[in-house]
């Protein structure tokens, strides 16, 4: 916090840092204080309406109730001599969550009867106000014959505000999470890479280098730096240029030549500095579409089923996900070469045009079969920018801050999926499947205009293109034992734990009780919320302190246990409780698994980062795509949380075999 | 004269040769259309026409479908059933609608005879008929067709025990039935059959005019059996005298349950769960109007009984006896006076 309100003069760097911080915070504080504002104000509007719109439908319950008497009363008989009240009372209390209770009473306001659906109603211990309560009159030919009161359930109003407190939260802390993202981004292109810019021109002009401007389209007080810059390169060129026209060529020149590195013509490269969070929007953009509909989508899949029944339903919703994980991992070996030859762009932003054409024909999918083929088209998509942003990460870092460079690409593509849960569940109630999926083809072509804009397309220099997805590399990388370890006993199984139970089972095993979609998105953010905050943390530590297998260990480890809590706790606090473990299990131990397959193969030149990371993301897809089929097959001849805890022993195990042939093997030309 | 003036009238002529020639065409078609006769059903009636009737007639009313009813009435004697039977031939119906089992059964023999004879088949519609089953009317004849096709207003049992004991606290039925007729003893049979296992108790008290026609015996009888609930089958002698039997069991406060909505609404027994008689008369029709208009086979129409029934309870006979209705029953229940 000093460093943030220091008098100590700073660099430079420093400042601009300085200044990113205070953006950041200050758009917290205005975002979260205006959320708050708005929070509080919508939650008493809705209770107020809510309040209006129970107390008609106690009033409608009261003159049904009043109907059904009078139809006895007008052949003689009284309110007393009424019969099977209580049964019938009851009735309409189960078929109306809101109502708490319904009286009779004569006309003296004597209590004939109370039918509550508590049966520890006690209506003097009930804090109910006037609001809560609705009374009817009842008369025949103009005589009162006593009354009828509707209370109004606190219980019920209270869980509905809950509920639509919760929606509040979500939506609040979802725009944080977008607020982050767009500061981030922002700071980083209009602050940040033009300060960076402006240090590696200096630095050129320093070592007596002019062959390089910086490429200034800003209006702002950075453009104005940058143009200044420029006009002083671009003076000292043209009197260069000046000087070699009139006198040509001599030994001064010459000499002149030899000291300083002076452009050929009067043009000059423009230099921008890409920064490492220049791939966020598009992949955060990506994945926010694509998870729009993950809270949903086994529900919306059930629709396609009817008929098909010589497939057990569970492994026929399972199909569509799988179809997805197939693809993604067929894609990425494909994006991975094209990626290495052609630079980042192109591969993000057609893969971006890839997922929203997939969106557009999944929203109008009739069939199964055309459901299963617009997945495969989004798969195509996403695998191409998955492993473009990695590629742009694995350019853009090194060995010593790569797993803070993983982590960033990590809490990105999490907190992607978190908003996109969270507001996918909310979205679809109020919208339909259809619409839903119209908003995910949106954000996903903006993807591509950020993809287009700000991911560069030459390639970083020095480094050599000399990427092959060969057999020979394919079986180098394999006969790696500790990578092949890393890879069947840590990264498939935690890859199975998300597919198949995250994506699939946690869903359903939710429904069961009785929890709507947007409910279901609520839960799904634990695990995000865990990868964006604690995958940076644990990222940095990991390069730190080194040792990173013990931290992969740990992550399997908890990534079992959680899996076991709903053998025990079954119900949806249990369900809470492994999806918030796995999310911690996964946010400790993904960072370094990407960046321990990366160290491995730091030395061998002819490998170069994106083959490694396609081939590496390639195999590992067996457990995404295995995930919902191990899940489905499980589901079918289990319980929900028996599956789930299946899959956390498998992945346990799994985690101790690995730990053991880390701490066992000796390092094969690549250290930890 | 002119060649153009000739051939001008000519043109004329023409046209008004073609306008009388229309018109002709026009008479021909419509006096050819007045000219097709209705279709002739004989009704044959055991005690006069019913709310099953003008369901019936109704029907083919509502659609414009042209038919000549003869409605014949046996008065409930056989001796009349007999004589009107021997009339089938002078009537040469193209369709026989009976109503109630006895006319059916003796119909369906009696068109059976003839068509051993020799006589061509004469399809028969029956209505009102509680267990055609039983009655041997799904049965096919001596030339091994089915002779007939109807609609039955029977309601299954374990509805009716749902009704009672949505209306009333006693388990102990009583049912009062005719001894004399074999389809009242047959429902007798089934309710006791049916009730065996749970926990209602049936009793059959059989009536027979020295006992309806003597106060005393009926009185003696309801006071001894005030705990329970009075159950009149679909039989047309206790329905014709329902009216007695009502009036014996409202003294002792004794609720009366009806198979038929004829003594809930005419008699004054408290409730039952029935077909309305007007609904299964149009079924009937229906069946009727596939074999007269529609030329399909009688063997081919399924016998049905109607799928929906209605809770009716006599809300003066509830006021007598002080016996208001639960509320869950009112509530979807059809009221009468």
């Amino acid at each position: 916090m000093n460093k943030l309100f220091s008098p100590v003069k700073l660099t430079l760097e420093q400042s601009a840092q300085l200044g990113t911080r205070r953006i950041i915070l200050f758009s917290i504080v205005v975002i979260l204080g205006a959320s708050l504002l708005f929070s509080f104000l919508a939650r008493r509007e809705f209770k107020s309406n809510l309040v209006e719109q129970l107390q008609g439908n106690a009033h409608v319950i009261g003159m049904s109730v009043e109907s059904t008497l009078l139809k006895n009363i007008n052949h003689g008989f009284t309110l007393e001599e009424q019969r099977g009240v209580r049964p019938y009372l009851k009735t309409k209390l189960d078929h109306n969550d809101e109502i708490a209770a319904i009286q009779l009473f004569d006309v003296n306001h004597k209590r004939i009867i109370t039918v509550s659906s508590d049966s520890l109603f006690n209506y003097s211990e009930i804090g109910v106000d006037e609001n809560t309560i609705v009374e009817k009159e009842i008369y025949h030919t103009g005589q009162l014959q006593g009354f009828v009161t509707v209370i109004i359930s606190d219980t019920y109003l209270n869980k509905k505000i809950d509920a639509i407190t919760y929606d509040i939260l979500t939506v609040m802390a979802i725009s944080l999470l977008l607020t982050l993202e767009m500061v981030l981004f922002i700071t980083g292109v209009s602050v940040a890479a033009p300060v960076a810019s402006i240090r590696v021109i200096v630095r050129k002009v320093i070592t007596k280098d002019f062959r390089s401007t910086l490429k200034s389209t800003s209006g702002d007080e950075m453009g104005w730096v940058a143009l200044s810059l420029n006009s002083a390169i671009g003076k000292v060129v043209s009197a260069y240029s000046k000087i070699v026209r009139v006198k040509g060529s001599n030994k001064k020149i010459e000499a002149f030549k030899q000291k300083y590195a002076l452009p050929e013509s009067t043009e000059h490269s423009a230099y921008f500095k890409v920064l490492l969070g220049f791939f966020r929007p598009t992949l955060f953009m990506i994945v926010f579409a694509e998870a729009l509909s993950m809270s949903f989508f086994p529900l919306f899949v059930k629709q396609f089923t009817h008929g098909m029944n010589a497939i057990p339903n569970e492994i026929l919703v399972s199909l569509p996900i799988s179809a997805f994980m197939l693809f993604w991992a067929i894609s990425i070996p494909v994006a991975g070469i094209w990626s290495d030859k052609s630079g980042r762009r192109k591969p993000m932003a057609t893969g971006a045009l890839f997922v929203a054409i997939g969106f557009v024909l999944t929203s109008f999918a009739s069939s199964f079969t055309m459901l299963i083929a617009s997945r495969a088209v989004s798969a195509v998509g996403y695998g191409m920018v998955y492993i473009a942003a990695q590629g742009f990460v694995a350019d853009n870092t090194t060995q010593q801050n790569r797993t803070a460079g993983m982590a960033s690409f990590i809490s990105c593509f999490f907190s992607g999926a978190l908003s996109g849960a969270a507001i996918g569940g909310v979205l679809v109630d109020r919208i339909g499947y259809r619409s839903t999926f119209y908003v995910s083809t949106v954000i996903a072509l903006g993807a591509m205009f950020f993809a287009l804009k700000f991911i560069n397309s030459p390639h970083i220099e020095g480094k050599p293109v000399d990427n092959k997805f060969s057999i020979k590399n394919f079986v180098k990388i394999l006969s790696n034992k500790k990578f092949l370890s890393l890879l069947i006993f840590s990264s498939i199984p935690a890859k199975i734990c998300l597919a198949g139970y995250m994506y699939y089972i946690a869903p359903l095993f939710l429904n069961t009780f009785g929890i709507n979609s947007s409910s279901v998105g609520r839960f799904l953010i634990a695990y995000g919320l865990s990868m964006v905050i604690i995958s940076p943390l644990s990222g940095r530590l990991a390069d730190k302190t080194g040792n990173k297998h013990y931290y992969i260990l740990f992550g399997g480890s908890l990534a079992g246990v959680s899996l076991c809590i709903p053998l025990f706790i079954q119900n949806e606090f249990g369900v809470l409780m492994s999806i918030l473990g796995l999310g911690i299990a996964h946010a400790s131990s993904m960072s370094s698994q990407l960046s321990l397959v990366l160290g491995m193969f730091k030395d061998d030149e002819e490998l170069g980062a994106g083959t490694v990371i396609a081939i590496y993301r390639l195999i590992e897809r067996i457990g995404n795509i295995g995930g919902p089929l191990i899940a489905g097959v499980l589901i079918v001849t289990h319980t929900f949380h028996e599956a789930a805890a299946v899959i956390g022993i498998g992945t346990a195990i799994g985690a101790l075999i690995n730990g053991l042939v880390f701490y066992t093997r000796k390092p094969e030309g690549a250290h930890d | 004269m002119d060649l153009y003036f000739i051939l001008e009238n000519q043109k004329v002529h023409m046209i008004k040769i073609k306008f009388v020639l229309c018109w002709c065409i026009l008479f021909v078609v419509t006096v050819s259309a007045k000219e097709i006769p209705a279709k002739k059903i004989l009704m044959i009636l055991w005690r006069g026409e019913t709310e099953a009737e003008r369901g019936f007639e109704e029907y083919f009313e509502q659609k414009n479908l042209a038919v000549d009813i003869v409605k014949r009435n046996c008065g409930e004697t056989l001796e009349e059933l007999r004589e009107i039977l021997k009339e089938i031939p002078q009537h040469s119906p193209d369709l026989i609608y009976t109503f109630g089992t006895t006319v059916s059964v003796a119909t369906v023999s009696y068109v059976d005879s003839i068509m051993q004879k020799g006589r061509s088949q004469i399809p028969i519609v029956f209505n009102i008929v509680s267990n055609p089953q039983q009655a041997s009317l799904a049965d096919r004849g001596a030339h091994g067709k089915r002779l007939t096709t109807g609609a039955s207003q029977s309601v299954p049992i374990k509805a009716q025990l749902n009704g009672i004991s949505e209306m009333v606290d006693s388990k102990n039925i009583i049912m009062l039935y005719n001894a004399a007729e074999k389809n009242s003893k047959y429902q007798l049979s089934k309710l006791k059959e049916y009730t065996a296992k749970s926990d209602f108790s049936v009793l059959g008290f059989p009536v027979d005019n020295t006992i309806l026609e003597s106060p005393h015996m009926l009185d003696l009888f309801f006071k001894k059996n005030r705990e329970s609930v009075i159950y009149l089958p679909s039989d047309s002698y206790i329905i014709s005298n329902a009216a007695k039997i009502v009036v014996a069991a409202n003294k002792y406060s004794i609720p009366v349950f009806s198979a038929t909505e004829g003594p809930i609404r005419d008699s004054g027994a408290l409730f039952g769960l029935v077909s309305r008689y007007y609904t299964v008369g149009q079924l009937a029709a229906s069946k009727a109007e596939k074999i007269l208009f529609g030329e399909v086979a009688v063997e081919l129409i399924p016998i049905e009984q109607l799928k929906r029934f209605s809770f009716v309870i006599n809300m003066t006979t509830a006021r007598k006896i002080n016996l208001p209705p639960p509320l869950l029953v009112v509530d979807f229940a059809e009221v009468v006076e």
